[in-house]
């Protein structure tokens, strides 16, 4: 027979770890905990992936990681495990060690799964929920998890129609103590910045309040990515609903799915212009103004960037619910 | 009017549009500290578009020169980053150099031109910052040059920044403020101390301000006395020749670590912003009782390193150290013990070392809380208690990090009590890269804000603590070396702390 999978259990477990990996280490280990990190994944994702995503953040977001593993099939078996993710500081003699736990369940065990999840949150400290499977969003099981946690990131950026992500975090609810997030969001911060540091310069500041069009090519293999949708929406909340927004496809190398932003006012034509893969050519009314190198737009990079903000950001919820408009209606 | 399109939350602050001239622009500083910062800003795209770094010294060499050396001394000097040579080919466009004598008036009129050239070329606003960094022996010079060709003011900001040391003690410290002040209003004048841009620094005001449960604590009813420690497990390292015209005190004490001190003891400000932190900085500095020369041997000692064998290495004294003088008075080791005459520190002494090849590299600060007024656990068992009081220790560096040690029941019978230390370590919270104190400072200085910076009267007070034991110590030759490198330091030290019924913690 199957061991029973309880908290009581997972905990214990834990606390032997501990237990083992200071025996192990004549200096001892030191845990490290910021935040219970619960990961939901269907089980096709690469588990050695997961891992790696982990791994290479967690000693910048230390955290208890509890990846649930949801995989296709009806049968009832739950399965648990504890290990730890640990690096030695350089320069230190002693170790720092996080937590994870995984979990695996089938899609008729998953209520059973997260009901072991409550469980095992450390106290009085965020959770965020991290689930880049679009197919387990609509998942009453998911959705029942949502009030344990204090922010819930999804990743839009390999969905097909990933617009219509927007229309599901705008679709939760809005009541709820939790904030919402996308990467794809923390994917676009180096065009926003690119955009931003263009009206730095007071002249051009001034220029700033009565731009007329922007247009914002992109290129992805699957249709319009949910970036242009995000990139109009702040536009839209910084600008006002006046200023034209013109999306299209574009040629060329994309970064976060898009290739290229222009932006035009009676007094200036700004160009943000995506030359390779992560570089980018800013020109104001046909002058070089800078060349910047982008940062890699990885899940890993965007993660980390997102679980920094701890604080809500009026600025995405601001663009989401303008993006989200604009994708199902037009400009509003 | 601001930029709508910021985000703070996301995006780091943006500095304006400037141009940085850098006065001694082939020094060590410039090739070691300045150039990889700026860069490092860049490549966190922290830089404006319109942005220019003006580089002078005496040796003749044309832009591309300059450039040249700073991609050498960058991938030399580059830590924590890599070196991208696109970035470069963007970043070095930024880079000019122009060769002057900073005592002849036409460099400053060149100067001008340069400026104006890269006012227009690189859209930098008119926004200037002058960087002192040269030997303090040509800041007069640079600063009455710029005053002579009038750059001080402009259409834009024009700010300076002066590197330690100002002055030499307090006389000089004073008549290098003057000469600033003929030329430049004293918001214009930032006077760096690096150490202030450490992060482990300023998170003793986020640990002292941010949380409620210690600063009731924060006062001599509850500390018994305070340690500061600046270690450095290296010796002189080829600067001999400097070295021996400073010392401890100078190099370390009378700037770094007095700055740490105002720190650790200031008031709450009411609000975080430059002038009314440093106003609360400059009050504790302003405390600091004053000692009559001839006590110096009983609040300070000094100390230089002889030779010793360290590992399996012969380490030479500091007197046989390449460019010493082999009579040099110079203190590689200083210890002091300062007391703060304000109500909330009164009579609580806080001691100060610094010195080369301690045993390790350490600097920390240690505050020692007052034991329990009574103990229900006295006589239980002979010896079950520990004596030594509860504790918090402020890591600085390496291992940045807060510790608190207190007294926990060791399992098993009986009531026997051990110290244990509950740990906060920097690295382990928050893993990200932290930024150089030179890119803080740099981007601080760009923005205006000079809340890590000094001010003149925190300079005036912090010479003037130290002034007594300058003037004892300039009359009363010690007879040198009086600790082997690798030890803690001369025997003075702990018997000045012995004085008083303490002893210096081992970090």
């Amino acid at each position: 027979m199957e061991a029973a999978v309880r908290p009581e259990r997972i905990l214990k477990d834990l606390r032997g770890l501990w237990v083992d990996l200071g025996k192990d280490e004549p200096a001892g280990v030191l845990r490290a905990c910021a935040m219970t990190l619960v990961v939901v994944v269907e089980e096709e994702r690469d588990a050695a992936a997961i891992g790696e995503t982990i791994a290479s953040f967690i000693h910048e977001h230390p955290s208890r990681a509890i990846v649930l593993r949801v995989r296709a099939g009806d049968e009832s078996a739950l399965s648990a495990r504890v290990f730890a993710q640990c690096w030695m500081p350089f320069g230190s003699r002693q170790q720092i060690c996080c937590e994870q736990v995984e979990i695996i369940s089938s899609v008729a065990s998953f209520a059973d799964a997260t009901s072991v999840l409550r469980g095992l949150v450390v106290p009085d400290l965020p959770v965020v929920v991290y689930c880049p499977s679009e197919a387990l969003w609509p998942t009453p099981e998911f959705l029942d998890l949502l009030p344990l946690c204090s922010k819930v990131i999804v990743d839009s950026h390999a969905m097909e129609r990933a617009p219509s992500a927007l229309s599901y975090l705008q679709s939760l609810s809005r009541t709820a103590g939790f904030r919402k997030a996308d990467l794809m969001w923390a994917r676009i911060t180096p065009w926003r910045e690119a955009i931003a540091q263009i009206f730095e310069d007071p002249a051009r500041m001034r220029c700033a309040f009565d731009l007329e069009e922007i247009q914002i090519l992109y290129r992805s293999d699957l249709g319009e990515p949910s970036s242009v949708y995000y990139l109009a929406g702040w536009f839209m909340s910084v600008l006002g609903a006046g200023v034209k927004i013109r999306i299209a496809p574009g040629v060329g190398p994309e970064y976060a799915g898009i290739a290229h932003v222009t932006i035009t006012g009676p007094k200036i034509k700004a160009t943000v212009d995506l030359t390779t893969s992560d570089t980018v050519d800013v020109s104001v009314n046909g002058e070089h103004l800078q060349m910047t190198v982008f940062p890699p737009a990885t899940e890993t990079d965007a993660l980390r960037q997102e679980l920094a903000i701890a604080n809500r950001d009026t600025r995405f919820e601001d663009a989401l619910g303008l993006g989200q408009l604009m994708y199902q209606g037009g400009q509003p | 009017m601001a930029n709508p399109f910021q985000d703070p939350l996301r995006f780091e602050r943006r500095v304006p549009p400037c141009a940085i001239v850098i006065f001694g622009a082939n020094g060590d500083l410039t090739k070691r500290k300045l150039i990889p910062a700026l860069y490092r800003l860049a490549y966190e795209r922290r830089l404006p578009p319109g942005f220019a770094i003006i580089g002078n010294s005496r040796t003749g060499m044309s832009d591309d020169s300059f450039r040249d050396k700073m991609k050498e001394a960058l991938q030399e000097f580059l830590e924590d980053t890599p070196f991208d040579e696109r970035l470069w080919t963007d970043f070095c466009q930024n880079l000019f150099y122009f060769a002057g004598d900073l005592h002849d008036p036409d460099t400053y009129t060149q100067l001008a031109a340069r400026l104006e050239e890269v006012r227009v070329a690189r859209h930098t606003d008119d926004n200037v910052l002058f960087y002192l960094s040269t030997q303090p022996s040509h800041y007069e010079a640079a600063i009455h040059g710029i005053g002579y060709a009038k750059l001080q003011r402009g259409r834009g900001w024009r700010r300076i920044v002066v590197e330690k040391p100002f002055g030499h003690d307090l006389a000089t410290a004073r008549a290098l403020n003057a000469k600033l002040q003929d030329v430049f209003e004293e918001q214009q004048i930032y006077r760096i101390d690096h150490y202030l841009g450490k992060e482990t620094v300023q998170n003793v005001l986020a640990f002292r301000f941010g949380n409620g449960i210690f600063e009731p604590l924060w006062n001599r009813r509850y500390i018994s006395q305070i340690q500061i420690t600046a270690a450095e497990s290296i010796g002189v390292e080829g600067r001999g020749g400097y070295y021996q015209e400073a010392g401890a005190l100078r190099d370390m004490i009378q700037n770094h670590l007095l700055q740490v001190m105002s720190t650790i003891a200031m008031e709450p400000p009411a609000v975080f912003e430059p002038d009314v932190v440093r106003d609360e900085r400059a009050k504790v500095l302003r405390s600091i009782r004053i000692i009559k020369p001839e006590d110096a041997p009983m609040y300070s000692v000094a100390g230089q390193y002889g030779p010793a064998r360290i590992g399996n290495e012969d380490v030479p004294g500091f007197r046989q150290e390449q460019g010493v003088d082999p009579n040099a008075q110079t203190d590689t080791y200083s210890a002091v013990t300062f007391y703060i005459d304000n109500w909330r520190w009164a009579d609580v002494p806080i001691y100060i070392r610094s010195g080369k090849h301690l045993p390790k590299r350490v600097t920390d600060i240690a505050i020692f809380f007052n034991p329990a007024p009574h103990s229900p656990f006295q006589g239980l068992e002979a010896g079950v208690v520990p004596t030594s009081p509860n504790m918090l220790i402020l890591r600085i560096q390496p291992d940045e990090g807060i510790s608190l040690r207190f007294l926990s029941k060791h399992p098993g019978e009986g009531m026997r009590l051990r110290n244990v230390s509950m740990d906060f370590n920097y690295g382990a919270s928050f893993g990200a890269r932290s930024p150089s104190a030179y890119e803080t400072l740099l981007v601080d200085v760009m923005l205006g804000d000079a809340t890590l910076y000094t001010r003149q009267d925190m300079v005036d007070a912090s010479w003037a603590a130290v002034q007594p034991i300058l003037d004892y110590r300039e009359r009363h030759p010690v007879n040198f070396p009086n600790y082997p490198a690798g030890s803690w330091g001369p025997q003075e030290s702990d018997e000045m702390l012995a004085r008083n019924g303490h002893a210096w913690r081992i970090p």
